[in-house]
């Protein structure tokens, strides 16, 4: 578990974090979100201990990071893959990672196979690519087999194959028990993977909860469906008064519940063969959550 | 990528609580690496030992050949030279630090005072091997030039190269640390070491003349001064000066050494990675 707690950070007169508390729990991935500039990456330097709190306290697990006797088996880290050193080879990064923690540089070798970054283990890292360094980045946050994971922005570079692999490296850890906080502005993705979601907005928590809350269905929400005769389906529920958007394969029902929906088609004798709510999706609750602070700002 | 039961069990095995000796030998083996400071140990080991080994083979061709005092003075300045060409590095090398490395280390070893002793040690210590590497070739080259004799005198720089050029090293730590770039830090370097001392000597020329002992006793306490001191084995062979002022300048150095180092810490325990 990692415990943020009424963390506040100053830079003068300047407060970029306000009293920012959540909790990440272990074996899930807690999404964090927010746009450019809402403290992301400051709140996650000051768990990891980069940068000092002004006020407040983080414990990962049951301690602060400082107080861990074996620091890359506790907390493991990605926080930009323009951090690593590009002076530094692939491969001296990570035995540099190894040597710190009084691990055998042999596990550095097979990182740099798994990261599929063996043949350029001794290249500089500044003649990296993007998706390069973010391997790099990743496999080197799980060198000493972390119980807890933070990762800002690790998909940005990947291309698909990266990314697939990302995503099962992150479930995988998370069914393992890790405890994971993944900063992300791919909304899409944190929405398939992530178990709960904490929202920051200028420096204070706009919105956190369970994946299922930010992405619960609205009752008013649209019913999409499918049938087997779409113009007798389209006369049916036009007749009983409900609007109805045609769709590429279907049609989009405002007004109705989905029961109500399937019994008005059923009743004409239309066949079924999809029919859904639609959800919002985390994109459109982000931006919702967004939009109330604009207004009330 | 997933983690395995197998990779798991492996870990934990081997992984152990983490020292300031783990640290530090973290941080030396980072400088001995490609990328690291490898290039500019090599470069001064080459020109330290070029410039001292000229001196003995120079000495070695004349007709009358000074020996004795001139071997130890050759060795000398072969180390002095690569101490201060690794002081230069260790300046570059900790403002460029300041750029990713802090944030990474930061990121491994979240005790910073740790963190902070096992760079000054992996400094001070790539420092100290590579000018005693340099004393012991011109030690060996001495031997093959001029014999025996003024081997015992000779071996003397070895410990001073060791201790001093470590001392040195640690000041270009505590200098770049307190400002945290390589620019800033090559000014600050040159300033306190070449310019301070210069500043006093002018300056006792211009005060009253009870205020000039103090003038030049702050002068002499400068740190290029007692690092020159502490380097010149050259003292030992002549009956006119002890060891004494070498000791002096040792203790001198460590004092400037220690100094800086407790005043940058501060600025470290404070960096905002």
């Amino acid at each position: 578990m990692i415990r943020i707690d009424d963390v506040t950070k100053r830079y003068g007169d300047s407060t970029v974090l306000d009293r920012v508390s959540f909790e990440a729990p272990d074996g899930a991935i807690t999404g964090f979100v927010g746009p450019n500039g809402a403290g992301k990456t400051t709140t996650l330097r000051i768990a990891a201990g980069m940068t000092q709190p002004s006020e407040g306290q983080v414990q990962i697990g049951a301690m602060t990071f400082a107080q861990a006797e074996r620091p890359a088996h506790h907390l493991g880290l990605f926080l930009s893959a323009e951090g690593i050193p590009g002076a530094m080879t692939a491969r001296g990064f990570l035995e540099y990672i190894c040597d710190t923690q009084g691990l055998r540089r042999t596990r550095a070798q097979r990182l740099l196979h798994e990261v599929g970054l063996a043949e350029v283990a001794n290249k500089k890292v500044k003649s990296f690519s993007l998706g390069m360094r973010q391997r790099l980045g990743i496999g080197a946050a799980t060198v000493g087999e972390p119980s807890h994971l933070i990762l800002d922005e690790p998909a940005n570079g990947l291309d698909p194959d990266g990314i697939r692999w990302f995503r099962d490296f992150v479930l995988s850890a998370a069914q393992a028990g890790v405890c994971v906080i993944l900063s992300s502005h791919h909304m899409r993705e944190l929405g398939a993977i992530a178990d709960q979601v904490v929202m920051i907005d200028s420096g204070r928590i706009a919105a956190q909860g369970s994946i299922a809350e930010f992405i619960a269905a609205e009752p008013q929400a649209p019913v999409y469906v499918e049938t087997t005769d779409d113009s007798a389906a389209e006369r049916a529920v036009q007749d009983q008064g409900l609007e109805v958007q045609a769709q590429q394969n279907g049609m989009m029902v405002m007004g109705s519940s989905p029961d109500g929906l399937a019994a008005v088609l059923v009743g004409a004798g239309v066949g079924l063969t999809h029919l859904t709510r639609q959800r919002s999706s985390l994109e459109d609750t982000y931006f919702s959550v967004l939009q109330t602070r604009d207004t009330r700002h | 990528m997933t983690t395995t039961t197998e990779q798991t069990t492996e870990c934990s095995q081997q992984a152990v609580a983490q020292s300031l000796t783990t640290v530090s030998r973290a941080e030396i083996a980072r400088h001995l690496r490609r990328g690291g400071m490898r290039g500019t140990l090599l470069a001064a080991l080459v020109i330290g030992t070029g410039i001292g080994g000229l001196m003995l083979l120079l000495d070695a061709t004349l007709a009358e050949s000074i020996g004795g005092h001139f071997n130890v003075l050759a060795v000398e300045l072969g180390v002095g030279v690569s101490a201060f060409i690794i002081a230069l590095a260790t300046v570059f090398t900790v403002g460029r630090d300041s750029q990713g490395q802090i944030s990474l280390a930061l990121g491994l070893v979240p005790r910073r005072g740790r963190l902070y002793i096992a760079r000054a040690v992996g400094y001070a210590t790539v420092a100290a091997g590579t000018s005693s590497a340099v004393a012991l070739i011109l030690c060996g080259l001495s031997l093959l030039t001029h014999g025996p004799g003024p081997t015992g005198w000779v071996l003397v720089a070895v410990p001073l190269a060791i201790i001093g050029s470590a001392l040195l090293a640690t000041i270009s730590f505590g200098l770049t640390t307190l400002v945290r770039r390589s620019s800033a830090g090559i000014l600050l370097f040159i300033g306190v070491l070449v310019i301070l001392p210069m500043a006093f000597l002018v300056a006792g020329m211009y005060v009253p003349e009870q205020l000039r002992p103090v003038a030049e006793a702050l002068a002499m306490n400068t740190p290029m001064i007692h690092v020159l001191e502490a380097l010149s084995a050259s003292h030992l062979p002549n009956p006119d000066q002890s060891g004494w002022a070498i000791t002096q300048g040792m203790l001198g150095t460590a004092v400037w050494a220690l100094g800086l180092t407790l005043v940058a810490w501060p600025v470290f325990k404070k960096h905002d990675a």
